[in-house]
């Protein structure tokens, strides 16, 4: 069963949502041997690993194919650039040059080369985490410095997960990148349901609907809702969310509490553990509705 | 000598343009036969990479030397390789730049002189709108 935390707009609650989500069930879970895990999958900034302190146990390089064009066979004949749909070649009289960190590694280039001069390389591009915490297994994708595609490290942190059969029986929780670009349809592609996070604003409201779009229009998965810092606000999107069927699973309040456990890189039900209730409820409705939906 | 202008339109009387990947036109000049010719820039529309294509294109054209408003990073780096002469013009017409060239009045570029992305605009294109100078990459995290 695989569950993906996602959002739209970005600095709703993602990580607030999974981590607390994540913990309950790791408790409920303690004793049997199918740990529940978590899955960093917001790989430009992770941050779970600021919550829920892990030990680490293995370490997996992210790697990606780039072009390298050997001047002694190649002709300048032009073929790589031409073909080229990201502009990452410039094909000179004299000289061929490739610019890595605009080629998404899909290796026309290599292929169509009539002289046989282009090799795709391995270049490093991220990395993988895995490890254990209470009753938890954690899993983070980081993407390096300088790299611009975030999609294939989350990627693999998901079949890294998979690999070593986290998933199989056990719940996954994806914490996903904010969005709804190639990241995070990575991360919400094979889930059995997605919990949106929002707040009760119009930018909340307007990525809310984007969110919807991708997750429930397009990847077809059950959605929830969840509702950070509800003060009300115009009460735009729980009318929306009336209005589309979407069920609201969690509501949190905007209170200073929750703000200052979460600056202090406490998990919410740790620090605040009278909304252990809330979060244990709103997993069951999430893991119902995954149920529902399946075949 | 050939040398390639970025203009906002076709013509010798158009103006230079303030950037280089994403301009609307190339004017080339051969300063021999005063012949003047107008090609449109195949990387207008380019959604990456639009520096690297237009550079490639002007070097095709077997130009010596390119005047712009400004050059990115990725251009700077296949002109210089194909050992194309760069020099920035802030303002005027293709001819008035490319006299004030030979009149050794244009500033050479040896680096670029924007950063990445400087001319790429929003959806509807074309500067102001759009990201601007330095590499925009806030998300709007936070709590």
């Amino acid at each position: 069963m695989r569950l993906v935390i996602a959002s739209g707009k970005g600095g709703t609650g993602k990580t607030l949502v999974a981590t607390s989500l994540a913990l309950v069930a790791a408790e409920r879970a303690t004793g049997s041997d199918a740990l529940p895990a978590l899955l960093d999958a917001d790989v430009e900034a992770p941050n779970v690993a600021l919550f829920v302190r892990a030990e680490v146990s293995e370490t997996v390089a992210v790697e990606r194919l780039v072009p390298v064009v050997n001047a002694a066979l190649c002709t300048h004949c032009g073929r790589c650039a031409e073909v080229c749909q990201f502009n990452a070649i410039a094909a000179l009289p004299t000289q061929t040059l490739v610019f890595a960190e605009l080629c998404h590694g899909c290796g026309s280039c290599a292929l169509q080369c009539p002289a046989g001069a282009i090799t795709e390389e391995p270049q490093p591009m991220g990395r993988v985490t895995l490890g254990q915490a209470a009753g938890l297994r954690l899993g983070e994708g980081e993407l390096q410095v300088g790299e611009a595609m975030a999609t294939p490290v989350i990627r693999a942190l998901k079949h890294e997960a998979q690999r070593r059969g986290w998933d199989g029986e056990a719940l996954t929780i994806i914490d996903a990148p904010p969005g709804t670009a190639c990241p995070v349809i990575e991360a919400l592609r094979g889930a059995d349901a997605a919990l949106l996070v929002t707040e009760p604003t119009p930018f909340g409201l307007h990525d809310l609907r984007m969110a919807v779009e991708v997750a429930r229009d397009v990847l077809g998965l059950p959605v929830g809702v969840a509702i950070n810092r509800d003060d009300g606000g115009d009460g735009s999107v729980a009318a929306y969310c009336a209005q589309e069927g979407l069920p609201v699973l969690l509501r949190l309040p905007l209170e200073r509490e929750i703000a200052a456990a979460y600056s202090d890189g406490q998990p919410l039900v740790t620090a605040l553990p009278r909304y252990r209730p809330t979060f244990e409820a709103a997993l069951d409705a999430l893991l119902a509705l995954a149920e529902e939906a399946r075949p | 000598m050939k040398i390639a202008v970025s203009s906002t339109a076709p013509g010798a009387e158009a103006q230079v343009s303030p950037i280089f990947g994403r301009c609307n036109c190339f004017v080339v000049v051969d300063t021999e036969t005063q012949a003047v010719a107008s090609l449109a820039n195949p990387a207008l529309g380019a959604s990456g990479g639009a520096g690297i294509q237009s550079a490639q294109y002007i070097v095709q054209q077997g130009v010596q030397a390119v005047i712009s408003g400004n050059v990115g990073p990725n251009a700077m780096q296949v002109l210089n390789a194909a050992g194309v002469d760069v020099y920035a013009a802030t303002g005027g017409t293709v001819a008035e730049v490319v006299a004030a060239l030979q009149a050794g009045q244009l500033e050479a570029l040896t680096g670029p002189s924007v950063a990445k992305d400087f001319g790429k605009g929003g959806p509807m294109g074309g500067m102001g709108g759009g990201r601007g100078m330095g590499g925009g990459m806030g998300r709007g995290r936070g709590l």
